[in-house]
């Protein structure tokens, strides 16, 4: 978006006025091969099935949402490549697979009718009236942004400005007069949100919205469109759409194919390493991590924001949902790169041979403050003198964890010091609120550079939408990696404090 | 699409709403506080907009100083911060140099606001430039020392990220648009300055922009009761210190085109006691594609219970 107070009022007024009409439109070729797909897909569901008859499936699913969310025909999708394979499959199977490719076979052969519509309505031949529309964008996933961009050009189809364009970049970008979609809006979501959420998810396109008009090709395999799934609150919905056309009479079955994530079961802790309650969160493709209300790392999650993605910092793991983004650094540099940051700006403020001497008052007071875990006596002692003993123990577990310095109370902080057997006073206190304030700014300084780097170069998003797992080469913050949720947390394990935030594997997650 | 002349029906709606918010009053430790979730199709100048109709509200001052606080007022040319002094058995006096402001005790309110007492010592003082004394004396009139003291001693805070640029967004309204802003918001707007967002700054302009994080490297700060906050993103509201200028007004605003817009509306759900008065509010009409829904929130006492920071 231009940052400018027109494109501003242009969203305004856009909101004030903005016209949904859907078109229903019939395509019985596309029709039969998805009630065949769905078809098989049931009968495969939650079974063992080989290679071949999987990249088979998966094809045919992909050919689908090709078709269902863009105007191409289905040879422009398909190019040169074989879609449909020779394997013969016995009983019920056999028979579900051979429906499929007779049915694969015919729709090839036939043109995808929304292409025939979207031509009519850009050249006024159409009941859908875009007369005074001079710019013209086509919402289309993103990896087929490029090819619709192509066949569209070369029609010639009018005068206007006619861009195709991924949602997100629709969100970033300048204003058009009218957008085409085509399908379901919710095919532009997030591949793991439940249903609610992807329709919130695309929402804006409607209700922002990314402009005056939005004109919405259905098939028969389309929900009739529900306006009270994109409404902000009850009852405040802007808008009411226009409905052209008679959805087509044939009944296609909804499917989701079932995702089930297996409980960990977490390794042996290792012996003298504190351990804390965390919970699980499952990430895509059998990866997972463990976060704790105790000890940091929180969730750092990426979000869509207006102008850019953002960074959304500390955010409290029991609210996560399927479908965020996680970042997580991995590699040496994001174990050190804080306490390096810090450093660097306390050798710029103080001097080096004073920051020395600072950082080991820091050290010894952590490494001390280890040495006490598990011993009992300890904790009681200070309890004695008035602290709580929960508070105690957080303070020796947070020893374990890099990026921590010391408690924020001076009280605390001397009284804990002493307990260990250091001579600590206001002088060491006001050492610790110096490393303090160097690591806020060191903290400022990395989630500056991890927000340049994610801004840098989004191709991380069609990654994680796909679904998929985007790395980033992240300067001293280390390596990032971006990686979606696909299951809410509700499973909780006690864990070394050393694993808190590492990103694991499990070897088996997804069953087919 | 040209920008109208005049401010659009949606502008002086947010203007509006700023205005009606930050009529309401302070809101005391325990008690549940006026809030409104602001529903938008773009975030981009909500802030100044609603900041424009909040600078128009009735100014919001602090209880009267005392003898030994320390007050910022205007005196000798300056903002700046002074202590209030006895000068005889019924008189107060604030003086500097061979400037001197009194009034009797009991009588005469001391004029501005108390600073924290944790404040630092050292934050300098405000002396405007001569071309804004000349506009201030224009639109405030004669008396405009006083009348920008109390601007500054009740201001508007913003509290965002990417500070910057909701500052180009100020200047760009200013500039382009200066005919949609009211005259005397318009030049509290108007600061040719980069100090806004310095929070040891604050009660020297009407306005600032903070940070979320802003109370956590100055724990002082939560003691200031703004005449009305403005949240420019849910997030950034579940961030914040939950004491800081809790007892305020705020408006949290809900970008639509923002994914965290959504759990602003699911989180609002769960705090609707309103209580008569903020219940029976009635808030302006908007037009279509803005929407605002009350909400509440309890004012906390500053603690010190958020015991060890870490960033990432």
């Amino acid at each position: 978006m231009g940052r400018d107070l027109h494109e501003a009022h242009r969203r305004f007024s856009m909101a004030e006025a903005v016209e949904v009409v859907t078109l229903w439109v019939d395509w019985p070729e596309y029709e039969s091969f998805t009630r065949n797909l769905v078809s098989l897909s049931k009968l495969l569901d939650s079974s063992t099935i080989d290679t071949k008859l999987r990249v088979e499936r998966d094809g045919c699913w992909a050919l689908r949402r090709a078709l269902q969310s863009t105007p191409l025909h289905p040879s422009e999708y398909i190019g040169d490549s074989t879609l449909v394979g020779v394997t013969l499959y016995a009983g019920e199977i056999g028979n579900a697979v051979e429906k499929l490719r007779e049915s694969v076979v015919v729709l090839l052969a036939s043109k995808n009718p929304m292409r025939y519509e979207l031509e009519q309505a850009l050249s006024g031949g159409s009941t859908v009236n875009i007369e005074s529309a001079q710019t013209v964008k086509i919402l289309t996933p993103k990896k087929f942004v490029s090819l619709v961009n192509d066949v569209m050009l070369n029609k010639h189809i009018s005068d206007r400005s006619i861009k195709a364009t991924s949602p997100i970049e629709a969100k970033l970008s300048d204003h058009s007069d009218v957008v085409f979609a085509f399908g379901a809006l919710e095919n532009h979501a997030n591949f793991f949100k439940n249903p609610h959420e992807r329709s919130r998810e695309i929402a804006w396109i409607l209700n922002a919205p990314a402009s005056f008009k939005i004109v919405l090709f259905q098939l028969a395999d389309c929900p009739p469109f529900d306006v009270s799934k994109y409404e902000i609150w009850k009852n405040t919905n802007q808008f009411v759409p226009k409905t052209l056309g008679v959805q087509p009479s044939s009944f296609i079955e909804g499917f989701e194919p079932t995702i089930r994530v297996d409980p960990i079961n977490p390794t042996a802790v290792v012996p003298g390493d504190p351990v804390v309650e965390a919970v699980v969160v499952h990430l895509f493709n059998g990866h997972y991590v463990y976060f704790s209300d105790a000890v940091p790392p929180k969730p750092t999650c990426i979000r869509n924001g207006e102008l850019e993605v953002e960074i959304d910092d500390g955010v409290n793991p029991s609210t996560l949902q399927p479908g965020d983004v996680l970042l997580i650094r991995t590699g040496p540099a994001s174990h050190s790169f804080l306490r390096s940051h810090a450093v660097d700006w306390l050798e710029r403020e103080c001097g080096k041979s004073e920051v020395k001497q600072m950082i080991e008052i820091v050290d010894n007071y952590k490494n001390a403050l280890k040495l006490k875990y598990g011993n009992a006596g300890f904790a009681q002692m200070l309890v004695a003198d008035g602290m709580e003993e929960h508070y105690v123990r957080n303070q020796i577990v947070r020893a374990f964890v890099d990026s921590t310095i010391a408690t924020q109370r001076a009280a605390n902080f001397i009284q804990i010091a002493k307990a260990l057997g250091f001579d600590y006073g206001e002088d060491e206190w006001s050492v610790i609120t110096k490393i303090q304030t160097a690591h806020r700014q060191a903290g400022r300084a990395a989630v500056q550079e991890l927000r340049e780097i994610v801004i840098a170069d989004e191709s991380w998003q069609d990654v994680v939408n796909e679904p998929g797992i985007a790395k980033l080469r992240a300067g001293s913050v280390g390596e990032l990696v971006l990686i979606p949720v696909v299951q809410k947390p509700d499973q909780k394990v006690r864990v070394s404090v050393g694993s808190i935030g590492l990103l694991q594997r499990n070897l088996k997650l997804f069953h087919e | 699409m040209e920008l109208p002349k005049n401010a659009p029906e949606w502008a002086r709606s947010i203007s509006n709403v700023g205005l009606r918010m930050a009529e309401l009053g302070s809101t005391p430790v325990g008690q549940l506080a006026p809030r409104l979730l602001l529903s938008v199709p773009t975030g981009q100048y909500a802030s100044w907009l609603l900041a424009n109709g909040a600078l128009q509200a009735p100014i919001k001052l602090s209880s009267e100083p005392k003898i030994g606080d320390i007050v910022t007022v205007w005196l000798d040319k300056r903002l700046q911060d002074i202590e209030v002094r006895l000068r005889n058995e019924d008189t107060w006096e604030l003086s500097i140099h061979s400037s001197r402001r009194e009034g009797k005790l009991g009588v005469d309110r001391v004029p501005g606001v108390v600073v924290p007492c944790d404040t630092p010592k050292d934050r300098g003082h405000f002396q405007p430039t001569p071309e804004y004394r000349v506009r201030m004396e224009h639109v405030f009139g004669p008396t405009w020392p006083i009348t920008y003291e109390q601007q500054c001693g009740s201001p508007v805070v913003v509290i965002g990220d990417g500070k910057e640029f909701l500052r180009l967004q100020r200047d760009e309204l200013v500039d382009v648009a200066h005919d949609w802003l009211d005259a005397k918001s318009a030049i509290s707007l108007d600061q040719d300055t980069h100090q806004v967002s310095n929070p040891e700054r604050i009660l020297f302009h009407p306005f600032m922009v903070f940070s979320p994080e802003v109370a956590k490297s100055h724990v002082w700060i939560r003691q200031i009761t703004p005449r009305l906050v403005i949240v420019t993103r849910w997030s950034y509201f579940r961030r914040m210190d939950p004491s800081l200028f809790s007892g305020a007004p705020m408006i949290v605003i809900a970008n639509r085109r923002v994914e965290s817009n959504w759990n602003a509306i699911d989180e609002t759900d769960e705090k609707q006691e309103l209580g008569e008065e903020f219940g029976l509010l009635k808030l302006p009409q908007h037009p279509n594609g803005i929407f605002s829904r009350k909400f509440v929130s309890r004012v906390n006492l500053p603690l010190d219970d958020d015991d060890e920071e870490s960033y990432i």
